[in-house]
């Protein structure tokens, strides 16, 4: 994430985006439900988790993982496909992550689904590649949770 | 160059430019092999797909004749052939036996078939009811198939022999059909074998009829049998164009990379020895210290050696750290880098020891000073910031790794635990000398202020250190180590300075010192990391517990919830395939619902799960589960279906007093047309063990796990308005209240987590409170059970195995060096018989330790059969207590009646009729062959051909073994079934108990063997006391006290040796005195002889003068008063001549009163060198410890023995040279050694320098020598020359003190 600042603009400027309009969960609270207050809460929630959600989707798709590398939580549940699986702290995440994404190049990859509301915001998506000149493609699964005043990745699968 | 290179560097060179033309002549092959590849695609691709064809054809062939190797062995075996043939039921019961010899592999499965193709005999699993479709179409005396049997395709090779009697059927897994990843289910493939070896997706199909045509972009390999027929085909997609270039790039790259690695380092060693060489220290420390991190980051660079050793030694989920910029990103390359870190502050020790830096700083001007103390406080700020450091390297170490540091499950450690282990045993040693260096730099420092002595000084220290901690700690947010632990590492420092202050100067070379402190150091640097890897330890597993009450206060785990609907999604998407097999018998009958489970990403996760399909008329058609209970299951899908399409519900259930949450999710099932075909249920369990992703443990009906394998006991409570709602711990109640201080510090400070100590019933707990953040005033608890004093004695215990074994490795390392030197090993005497004492004592607790374990294990085992047979007879009752007869066993035991026994039990079991499956607890396992729905050979065997009541075998259940139990079931006299039961989860129970075990057998053992080193360390000294004192005492007469006397203890031969080693001392003594008298009257007459010449000589000419002047007086001769004034004169020059005579001989035999006082040898010897300071061309090296060493002698008679040794090596080094003075203290001895690179003495001469009068100098008196050598005898010493023509002359002064 180069800037905060610039994605949360591109969110705002990008509101009617597919991935963004797969978002609302059918057990959304309705909005007449909340007070004003909660409303305005939730709404720079959620902007802030999509905004978390597409820096990690550009990091993914370039094949990089150092953009979100700082904002693991202290323990990740990582999961990829070549059987590593299991509790990691945020630099083994970190590393295993780079290794993967390394070994491969990015053809394309975008989040098809996200929730972005709940104690644990997730986002999925497709990640296709090349690797040793065949082609493949993985699902990925971020899941964010909240911790010392910030949303941190907290799962990270690719199967 | 040629001038610039040494002899020496001649091997490191010629290695340096082999390693240069390497790189060069690869990298030409790859430019030039890149090239032609490129313009011979096509035939590089012809190459190598034939070499896949080749290699896939000759793997399949190599297992198709295997196996025809193992059918035409059993078919050869006479005895099992016999057994076979006859209706006895012992001998085939023993054909059943020796079957199950002749299968010494767990996945075979070894068959005898009847003409009629019925199997007779049988060791392993099934694969099919019969071979009659084989049997009718074999040619010849072979056949090849491969048969679909569960999750597997076999292959399978039969043998005729008997004259076409019997069929030899041998079998082994080919491929495995799905993609699950599970303990429990074997994964043989050997065409994943071959991707891998090939790098190719490589595609088994069991059926080769039709696909044996080429495709477009697919390669298609038939396989054939022994008659050249297709039984199946390999399907692997054509190569990529860039695929095969790619290949050989990287193939090449990394012998590049690696000859790259290899000639830095060659090239940063050559480059070190010549500036080490150069004799500057300071200057080689930063140039090798530069080097030395520049190949590190080269290394790194090039991922090297990763790229050659890889595996789990370079794997970052193994353990990665994001400090030091990648150096530490996997086991390899932190060992790597704590290597290089440990050298550098070596070297920097070894540099500051060298320079003697004590001495070096004086001075005491207020410039000085002030950066003396500016020093200090850099340095103790220095070394309170390398004790953090090393605190948050311990801590990455524990959380940035995955690796189990204390299993006590195991007594040997995992390799990469041992690695760990070693390098935090060289950080420690990197720390330990980190706080020698800062403490040698601070005393030297503290010598600007006045203060000499080193106790004064380390006492400034630690109060410096005290008084920084506070500062330090009040800038740090997260502090690694406790307050006081810098004091400890000082202190632990400090010891081992003070150890090698003493051992210094007994120690005739720093090598010996270094290799004696590395014991001492590994000691200490144990004693350093034990308590700080146990607090991080301690700290994760604190982590891990909140993680884990986090997750079961979370309402709904979105990750679960994820699960399940991207399950349904690739159930759609194979149904959407297989929708014809939407019926009752279709589905079942190719096992759906399992492949539909399979498919999902749930396979992979090892959840507990279970696939339900429904058809287009709300009927089940198929089902799969594992590790849920039926109950689970119903209850589950009630809630599921009360809800709406694709909307997760969650159950939360009691097991063991924990909640464990369940969620479950439908959806309907449409074909491509968009037509409804059935539904689907998706159901999974949250249970604690799969939050851990651990295996699901498939036969146990209640998953109750410990928190991840920490062998300890964990209740789980909930609290609610501060009352005890639920609790798995006995000792608790409901209505119990919460703690005031937890329900304050949860409410007040908004916190989530608060660890309180606790004590219950005698038994220590650690509880961990964590307050709900959705619902208000819920609060869950974990209480862990502290671990006592064995578990901690165990582990430090296989820590200081591991050291020990390095300690080892060190010394093997060191006597290979010095074998290879050519130098003499010497152990001592004492450190023999210690060692002797030490491997004596071990060897019987080892025998002990494994007979004790083998034991245990039988004992264990034994229980587990006992278990078994009390279950079988309860759950064996309960069957026939519903079954009247034969017919009601056919009917009435099916796998719903299994499951409720199950149920009320506890315990999951199966019922066999005759050798096939009747009914299970567990049907979905048999359903899918992840159990053989056959009865095992050698059961069949025992229970029903022998009519055994208790049967035990050990089975597979993919990697896992354990323990079934099978008992016949006997209906009025007649066996109609056998009854089994597995004993999966008691393994663990089992593995449990060995663990527990293990740390109290091995804690006890540990206690002994310590004990037993002690007193054997105790008693080695006291053996080889008399024999070191010997030896002491023999080195002091040799160094010419005369005086030692030995103090026998015991009237032995010991004893009596040094009776007479007394006697002899004082013999000699006797005899030396005497020899002395003898030689001092020698001496005297001597010099007797030489005045009365020397006064003789004057004497002549003055009588010859004085007669002469008689003679011109008598003679009254004109010129006799010139004559007078001439022979005056010549008598006066003849008595100064006899004067000085007198004065010279009156120096040498009488000496001024002596003045005896005390005094530190050490400074009048810096004095006596001060005085030479002047003289030119001339280098003084003094090698002289700032210890003190007292003497009481006339301080000015011995600096006058100094001044005329230091003189006459002065005037022996006309042209230059060099003068190097050193002292040491050795057996009570202060031993002085002067030695120059004058001309030296010849040996004719050399035992003539001492005595009086003689002198190869033309002005001297030749008296200089032989007044130092009596000074120094009558100060009971001893003075030797050692003198080497051209080379230099060395004088030895040794003086009691």
């Amino acid at each position: 994430m180069k800037s905060p600042i610039l994605l949360l603009i591109i969110v705002l400027l990008l509101p009617d985006c597919e991935a963004f309009s797969q978002t609302k969960p059918k057990t959304k609270t309705s909005r007449s439900l909340l007070a004003p207050g909660e409303v305005l809460k939730k709404d720079s929630q959620q902007t802030e988790i999509s905004g978390f959600f597409y820096s990690v989707e550009k990091a993914v798709g370039e094949g990089i993982v150092e953009p979100f590398t700082s904002s693991f939580a202290t323990s990740v549940f990582v999961n990829v496909t070549n059987g590593q699986s299991g509790y990691l702290s945020a630099s083994q995440a970190a590393s295993v992550l780079a290794n993967y994404f390394g070994a491969r190049k990015p053809i394309g990859f975008k989040f098809t689904r996200m929730n972005d509301s709940g104690p644990a915001p997730y986002a999925t998506g497709r990640f296709s590649f090349v690797q040793n000149g065949t082609q493949g493609a993985s699902q990925v699964y971020v899941s964010l949770t909240y911790q010392t005043s910030h949303w941190v990745i907290s799962q990270f699968n690719i199967y | 160059m040629k001038l610039w290179i040494e002899k020496s560097d001649r091997p490191a060179v010629w290695g340096f430019f082999v390693c240069v033309g390497i790189v060069a002549g690869l990298a030409a092959y790859y430019f030039v092999g890149l090239s032609y590849l490129r313009n011979h695609l096509e035939n590089a691709r012809l190459e190598r797909e034939a070499t896949i064809r080749e290699r896939c054809t000759s793997a399949f062939d190599d297992r198709l004749h295997d196996l025809f190797n193992v059918a035409t062995r059993v078919s050869s075996d006479s005895s099992l052939v016999l057994f076979v043939k006859q209706n006895d039921p012992n001998r085939i019961a023993m054909a059943f036996h020796r079957l199950e010899e002749l299968r010494n592999e767990d996945d075979l499965t070894i068959e005898i078939v009847d003409p009629q193709g019925t199997i007779l005999a049988w060791a392993g699993r099934r694969l099919k009811d019969d071979y009659a479709e084989e049997l009718r179409t074999v040619q010849g005396d072979s056949l090849a198939k491969i048969v679909q049997s569960g999750l597997h395709s076999y292959l399978c090779v039969g043998r005729i022999r008997e004259g076409g009697n019997l069929m030899f059927m041998a079998s082994r897994p080919l491929e495995f059909q799905y993609p699950i990843a599970n303990r429990f289910i074997a994964h043989e493939s050997m065409f994943e074998e071959l991707s891998v070896e090939l790098s190719q997706k490589i595609t088994f199909h069991s059926s080769g009829a039709g696909l044996e045509q080429e495709a477009p972009g697919q390669i298609r390999i038939p396989l054939r049998d022994f008659h050249g027929a297709v039984v199946a085909l390999i399907s692997t997609p054509r190569l990529p164009e860039d695929a095969l270039t790619q290949e050989f790039s990287n193939a090449i790259l990394k012998w590049i990379r690696t000859a790259v690695a290899v000639a830095i380092l060659v090239l940063g060693g050559l480059v070190y020895s010549r500036v080490s060489r150069a004799g500057r220290p300071w200057r080689a420390l930063l140039v090798g210290t530069i080097i030395l991190w520049s190949v590190r980051y080269g290394w790194r660079l090039l991922d090297f050696p990763g790229i050659l050793v890889g595996g789990r030694l370079y794997n970052p989920s193994v353990y990665a750290s994001a400090s030091g910029f990648g150096l530490a990103d996997s086991v390899g390359d932190l060992s790597l880098t704590i290597l290089c870190l440990l050298v550098t502050i070596a070297l920097v020790f070894r540099i500051v020891l060298r320079k003697d830096v004590l001495v070096s700083v004086t001075g005491s001007n207020s410039l000085k000073k002030a950066f003396s103390a500016a020093s200090i406080l850099v340095l103790t700020a220095f070394f309170l910031a390398a004790t953090r450091g090393y605190g948050a390297a311990m801590r990455s170490f524990v959380f940035d790794s995955t690796i189990q540091y204390h299993d006590p499950a195991s007594v040997l450690p995992d390799p990469l635990v041992v690695l760990m282990h070693t390098n935090i045993l060289m950080l420690s040693i990197s720390l330990v000398l980190v706080c020698a260096i800062c403490v040698l730099l601070m005393v030297a420092s503290l010598r600007t202020f006045g203060i000499q002595r080193l106790l004064p000084a380390v006492g400034i220290l630690v109060l410096l250190v005290i008084a920084i901690i506070p500062v330090m700690r009040s800038l740090d947010d997260t502090p690694q180590v406790a307050w006081y632990y810098p004091l400890y590492v000082l202190f632990i420092t400090g010891i081992l300075l003070l150890w090698m202050s003493r051992r210094k100067d007994a120690l005739n070379s720093e090598g010996s010192l270094f290799w004696n402190g590395i014991p001492i150091l590994v000691f200490g640097s144990f004693l350093l990391s034990a308590p700080v890897l146990d607090l991080k330890l301690h700290e994760k597993e604190h982590q891990r517990a909140e993680l884990l009450a986090d997750e079961l206060l979370r309402p709904t785990d979105t990750w679960l919830s994820f699960l399940l609907t991207e399950g349904l999604r690739s159930v759609a998407a194979r149904i959407d395939s297989s929708v014809g097999e939407m019926s009752v018998s279709g589905a079942a009958s190719r096992n759906l619902a399992f492949g539909c489970w399979a498919a999902t990403p749930i396979s992979k996760q090892g959840y507990n799960s279970a696939l339900v399909l429904y058809d287009n008329r709300e009927t089940e058609v198929d089902r799969f589960s594992v590790g849920m209970t039926s109950y689970e299951q119903r209850e589950l899908l009630t809630r599921v279906f009360d809800g709406d399409e694709e909307s997760v519900q969650m159950i939360e259930h009691q097991v063991g007093g924990r909640v464990v949450k369940s969620y479950g999710v439908w959806s309907t099932l449409r074909n491509a047309d968009g037509q409804y075909v059935g539904s689907v249920a998706l159901l999974l369990s949250g249970g604690q063990r799969s939050l851990f992703r651990g295996e699901t443990e498939l036969l146990r009906p209640t998953n109750v796990g410990n928190l991840a394998g920490s062998f300890r006991e964990v209740y789980v409570s909930e609290f609610q308005g501060g009352q005890l709602i639920t609790t798995s711990n006995g000792n608790w109640y409901e209505g119990m209240a919460l703690p005031e201080d937890v329900e304050q510090q949860l409410g007040s400070q908004s916190r989530r987590f608060v660890w309180k100590p606790e004590s219950v019933e005698g038994r220590d707990l650690e509880t961990l409170y964590a307050g709900d953040p959705i619902r208000t005033g819920h609060v869950l608890s974990m209480s862990l059970e502290s671990l006592d004093l064995r578990w901690h004695l165990f582990n430090i215990v296989k820590v200081l195995s591991i050291y020990s074994v390095i300690l080892v490795l060190v010394g093997a390392w060191r006597l290979t060096l010095l074998k290879i030197r050519g130098e003499t090993v010497r152990v001592s005497f004492r450190t023999k018989l210690f060692v002797a004492f030490a491997v004596i004592s071990i060897v019987p607790l080892l025998l002990l330790g494994y007979y004790n374990r083998e034991m245990a294990t039988e004992r264990s085992e034994q229980n587990v059969a006992n278990a078994l047979v009390s279950e079988l007879d309860m759950i064996s009752q309960r069957i026939l207590n519903y079954v009247n007869d034969e017919e009601d066993f056919i009917h009435g035991v099916n796998d719903d009646f299994c499951e409720s026994i199950a149920a009320e039990f506890g315990v999951d079991f199966t019922v066999f009729r005759h050798f096939a499956l009747q009914a299970s607890s567990r049907p979905e396992l048999y359903n899918v062959s992840i159990l053989d729905a056959r009865l095992p050979g050698e059961a069949f065997a025992n229970c029903l051909l022998l009519e055994r009541s208790f049967f035990v075998s050990s089975e597979k259940i993919g990697l896992v073994e354990y323990a079934v139990g099978y008992k016949p079931l006997e209906l009025n006299g007649r066996v109609i079934g056998v009854l089994s039961i597995p004993t999966l989860y008691r393994q663990k129970e089992i593995e449990e108990e060995l663990a527990q075990r293990n740390a109290f057998v091995f804690g006890a053992y540990a206690l002994v063997f310590g004990l037993v080193t002690i007193v054997g360390g105790f008693i080695a000294n006291r053996f080889s006391r008399p024999l070191r004192e010997l030896t002491s005492a023999t080195k002091s007469v040799a160094l010419g006290n005369l005086d030692t006397r030995l103090s026998p203890r015991s009237s032995d031969e010991i004893g009596e040796l040094m009776e007479s080693f007394n006697r002899m001392t004082a013999d000699l003594k006797r005899s030396r005195q005497e020899l002395a008298r003898v030689e001092r009257e020698l001496a005297w007459k001597e010099m007797a002889k030489q005045v009365a010449h020397e006064i003789k000589n004057p004497l002549t000419p003055m009588k010859l003068a004085m007669q002469h002047v008689r003679q011109a007086f008598k003679d009254r001769t004109k010129d006799r008063e010139k004559i007078l004034q001439t022979v005056t004169q010549m008598v006066i020059d003849q008595i100064d001549v006899l004067s000085r005579i007198a004065t010279e001989f009156s120096n040498f035999a009488r000496m001024p009163e002596r003045r005896f006082e005390r005094f530190d040898v050490q400074e009048l010897l810096r004095e006596s060198i001060a005085l030479f300071k002047e003289v030119r061309k001339i280098e003084f090296r003094s090698k002289i410890p700032d210890t003190r060493i007292l003497l009481v002698a006339d301080r000015d008679e011995l600096r006058r023995v100094f001044i005329n040794i230091i003189r006459n090596s002065v005037q022996a080094m006309e042209k230059g040279g060099t003068i190097t003075i050193d002292s040491r203290l050795a057996d009570r001895r202060c031993v002085i050694r002067i030695s120059d690179t004058g001309s030296g003495i010849p040996g004719s001469i050399q035992r003539r320098v001492f005595e009086p009068n003689f002198s190869t100098k033309t002005d001297g008196s030749g008296l200089g020598l032989a007044i130092s050598q009596k000074i120094i005898e009558e100060l009971g010493g001893s003075i030797s020359l050692e003198s080497e023509v051209n080379k230099g002359t060395t004088i030895e002064i040794s003086l009691p003190v």
